[in-house]
């Protein structure tokens, strides 16, 4: 964004320069898009689970069905959470000139976080892992850190996005 | 002290010179010893009336009272941001 930010960035890494507080004992506010990471990556991976039981269930797989729907519900839901503070506490009027497309970004995430509990469909939630990357894409810019994808160290296929 | 200085901003401190009211500076705090930036409100029997920008999420003299002129670091005297 700012070369001259981003040349003192890479001195920073090498010397160290002192840092300076300006609010108040307590850190106020820590972002990071990581969990909402893992929680389209648990509704993934619980649509997959419940797709690969068989149509009539026995009393196990019944137990079980319902123990992937009730993790299901509350990723979906978390995902919502997440958003929502991301886009209340995080997110400045600045980045949306920078990153247009940012406001439809994360409504279509909070619509997909409720699509994604209704249904049972591998294709959703698919979306709902990508509009977790390509907001946390956006979210590691805006810090000045290059985003990178990283091959999903879980069981669900597709990638994790952390940074330099 | 947002909008005026946010999370990964580099400042440029002068060590020399003696602060106006309304400069941001570069202080210690007298509690917990590490480097804050605030804004000197005004000079004060005492030391430095430092506030910060955000009063509502805020530590500054308004609780700690004057900072002494020993705390003084520095004037912030250039900005480079994101």
């Amino acid at each position: 964004m700012n070369p001259a930010h981003a040349l003192l960035d890479k001195l920073d890494r090498i010397v160290g320069f002192p840092r300076a507080s300006a609010h108040c004992d307590i850190p106020c506010g820590i972002y990071d898009p990581h969990e909402l990471q893992l929680n389209a990556h648990t509704v993934l991976r619980m649509t997959q689970l419940i797709e690969q039981l068989p149509d009539e269930l026995d009393k196990g797989q019944q137990h079980r069905l319902a123990r992937y729907t009730a993790v299901k519900e509350q990723h979906g839901e978390s995902y919502k959470n997440q958003l929502r503070v991301l886009w209340g506490d995080y997110f400045k009027e600045k980045h949306l000139d920078d990153f247009p497309g940012l406001h439809e970004l994360v409504w279509e995430g909070l619509k997909l976080g409720s699509t994604a509990r209704q249904e049972v469909d591998m294709r959703v939630a698919k979306e709902l892992v990508e509009n977790s990357q390509r907001i946390a894409e956006i979210f590691w810019e805006t810090k000045g850190r290059k985003p990178v994808r990283v091959k999903s160290p879980w069981p669900t296929p597709g990638e994790v996005v952390l940074h330099k | 002290m947002e909008p005026s200085f946010r999370p990964g901003d580099y400042l440029l401190v002068l060590g020399w010179g003696e602060p106006k009211p309304g400069e941001a500076v570069l202080a210690r705090h007298p509690r917990t010893g590490e480097a804050v930036v605030k804004r000197l409100v005004e000079w004060r029997d005492g030391g430095m009336w430092l506030e910060g920008d955000n009063p509502a999420g805020s530590t500054d003299s308004r609780q700690l009272g004057p900072f002494p002129r020993g705390a003084l670091l520095g004037r912030v005297w250039l900005k480079i941001g994101l």
